[in-house]
């Protein structure tokens, strides 16, 4: 079973376009950067507005198509929403809140009561039952708002930022406990994010969403493989180029030349980790090298025994070499230097 | 404590002057009626028939007008707070209309539409039997018309001020509209709705002006406090200080009393 979304909605200025699906017990990931459309699509989703035109489809039923003049409001679909700042109502105890959607749905108060002791349980809440909601840490609102949600047996979980809200510390341990709950979820789940650790520990799928686009889809090895735009590159930390390639020449928008290992012809992607770009401070020695570009250092970022080099150019790049070499060569922010990089580093995939 | 005194002294003083101003502005006319009023007499006028009848009878209509205020008032507070639909600001323009308009004119306004041959008054008589003009049930619809707004303003700026998306939250468990209104959006606006309910009673209970033009002034029937205050004031002027007196002290009780039990100390449940 799976739930499938293909929609359009535009908002002001503002477009968001998609189309993309979840398989029940799979984790889709919606990574991008904040104005991307990240919280319009989980609004859409869960249904408190309405998409402009298109569909969503849960389970083979119809939740929101124009076209056919439905609509099933929030109240009425099976969905979960873990709310970022997790909007956990407060004049109500921890167990009120799970019970709330059960008891909204006309379950007695003791079997409510009963199901929500229980779900506290499952989530690693043992006490602190009847404690207003906020008496409660950030990491134990966490998983009041996880178990309140899939209290009403969702077909379809929404996770919105679940960790944002959460220090460093608890972040690690709730992340945890959150891939174990996941796992044993038997819905789809939709988990935003614009932090990639949360989509590496917890989702199958991630899908890239930029100025309301998908941008790329796939499993987090294929998007990091083969990133498409300069968001994932950066996320992933490689160097992105783009450019026409024909022959082994590849040409940039600025005009720069990079020499291909292999034959390749159109628009293509073409990335460069930067642990292969060799830092050199004269290109006057001869080397094995194919490509060897200009451009003056505007930082040096140092973690422990290695640094990044970011490098201002015809070719932006980042380079990433030993501090060691940084003290030996004495290079400096402004120092003017030279990218060494050999053609078969260079990979390159058809946009 | 050095600190809290330095806050003290760099008060502005013009502030200070003028507040005091209306401290003094609202509380010298009180000094006056207190410093008036025949105290010997007080138990004399007191035990009187009319004036038991006349308190009893704004006590019981104030309390019914707050009654349906909240009952029809609420749920249109809800509606300009909540749901965006075509010639909204008329409708909120159209429901605190009375609150600005002279009550005369309420009056006059209450008489023509719903009096023995107004537009629709008639058809109440004919049809129903019903007539408001000179009943008792006509001064709660004077009252209504103008102390409702009182609580359908204060309920509507309350609500609209509460974060929406627990309200979202909520529906998305599941709850239906009135659900979340009920358990949701109710308790949070508790000290408001308090507020309006107090807003709105006080004002019913000093109604005079769409009382005296649409309902009469009948002994027993129509004739409330204000309206008794009023025609006391022609005959015994001793009997007029007295029923002010009493209508500022039922006032000033009930006002005090629900500051402190409502509003006082849970104002800080209203910031989320």
């Amino acid at each position: 079973m799976t739930t499938h979304f293909n929609f359009s909605v535009t908002q002001g200025d503002f477009n968001l376009k998609i189309d993309a699906s979840v398989n029940d017990g799979e984790v889709l990931a919606v990574l991008g950067p904040n104005g991307s459309g990240k919280s319009t699509l989980l609004r859409m989703l869960s249904g408190l507005q309405q998409i402009g035109t298109g569909h969503i489809s849960s389970r083979n039923i119809l939740w929101d198509s124009p076209a056919d003049d439905i609509f099933v409001e929030a109240q009425q679909r099976r969905v979960g929403v873990v709310f970022q700042d997790y909007l956990l109502f407060k004049e109500l105890s921890a167990v009120e809140n799970v019970a709330f959607g059960l008891r909204a749905q006309g379950v007695n108060k003791a079997t409510a009561t009963e199901q929500a002791r229980a779900l506290l349980q499952q989530v690693g809440l043992s006490e602190h039952f009847h404690k207003k909601t906020p008496a409660l840490s950030g990491g134990q609102a966490q998983r009041v708002a996880l178990a309140r949600a899939l209290a009403i047996q969702p077909h379809l979980l929404l996770l919105d930022e679940p960790l944002a809200a959460l220090d460093v510390a608890t972040r690690q341990t709730v992340r945890r406990d959150l891939r174990r709950y996941l796992s044993s979820f038997q819905g789809a789940v939709v988990l935003v994010t614009h932090d990639p650790i949360d989509a590496y520990a917890l989702a199958d799928r991630v899908l890239i969403l930029e100025n309301g686009q998908v941008m790329q889809i796939g499993t987090l090895n294929e998007v990091t493989a083969h990133p498409r735009s300069r968001y994932v590159a950066d996320l992933v930390g490689t160097n992105l180029i783009t450019g026409h390639a024909s022959g082994v020449t590849l040409t940039t928008s600025m005009g720069v030349t990079v020499v291909l290992a292999d034959q390749a012809e159109g628009d293509v992607f073409a990335v460069i980790k930067p642990q292969a770009i060799t830092i050199v401070t004269s290109n006057e020695s001869f080397s094995s090298a194919r490509n060897t570009w200009p451009g003056v250092i505007t930082d040096i970022d140092r973690s422990a025994e290695r640094c990044r080099i970011t490098l201002h150019g015809p070719l932006p790049l980042v380079a990433e070499i030993t501090a060691a070499a940084v003290e030996s060569m004495a290079l400096r922010v402004g120092d003017e230097v030279f990218a060494v990089v050999k053609a078969t580093e260079v990979q390159v995939y058809s946009r | 404590m050095t600190r809290q005194r330095l806050r003290q002294s760099s008060l502005p003083w013009p502030m200070l002057v003028l507040a005091g101003v209306t401290v003094a502005f609202f509380a010298l006319p009180f000094t006056g009626l207190v410093w008036r009023a025949p105290w010997s007499k007080v138990t004399d006028i007191l035990s009187e028939k009319s004036v038991g009848t006349a308190l009893w009878l704004s006590l019981e209509t104030s309390l019914i007008t707050a009654l349906i205020s909240c009952i029809f008032g609420i749920p249109l507070a809800w509606l300009l707070a909540r749901v965006n639909f075509p010639g909204r600001s008329f409708v909120r323009a159209l429901a605190t209309l009375s609150m600005v308009l002279p009550p005369v004119v309420g009056g006059v306004a209450l008489f023509f539409s719903f009096g023995r041959r107004g537009l629709f008054g008639q058809y109440l008589n004919d049809w129903f039997g019903i007539r408001l003009p000179f009943t008792t049930a006509g001064v709660v619809i004077a009252q209504c018309f103008v102390a409702m707004p009182f609580l359908v303003l204060t309920v509507e700026a309350a609500i609209r001020q509460l974060d929406s998306r627990y309200e979202d939250a909520a529906r998305t468990l599941g709850a239906s509209r009135l659900y979340v209104f009920r358990r949701i959006t109710l308790p949070s606006i508790k000290p408001a709705l308090v507020a309006g309910v107090a807003l709105a009673w006080a004002r019913a209970l000093g109604e005079f002006g769409a009382t005296i033009t649409f309902a009469g002034n009948l002994p027993g029937t129509t004739q409330t406090m204000p309206l008794a205050t009023y025609l006391a004031l022609e005959s015994d002027p001793e009997a007029a200080l007295i029923l002010s007196m009493l209508m500022i002290t039922v006032s000033f009780v009930v006002l005090v009393g629900l500051r402190d039990h409502w509003l006082g100390h849970q104002r800080n449940d209203l910031v989320s």
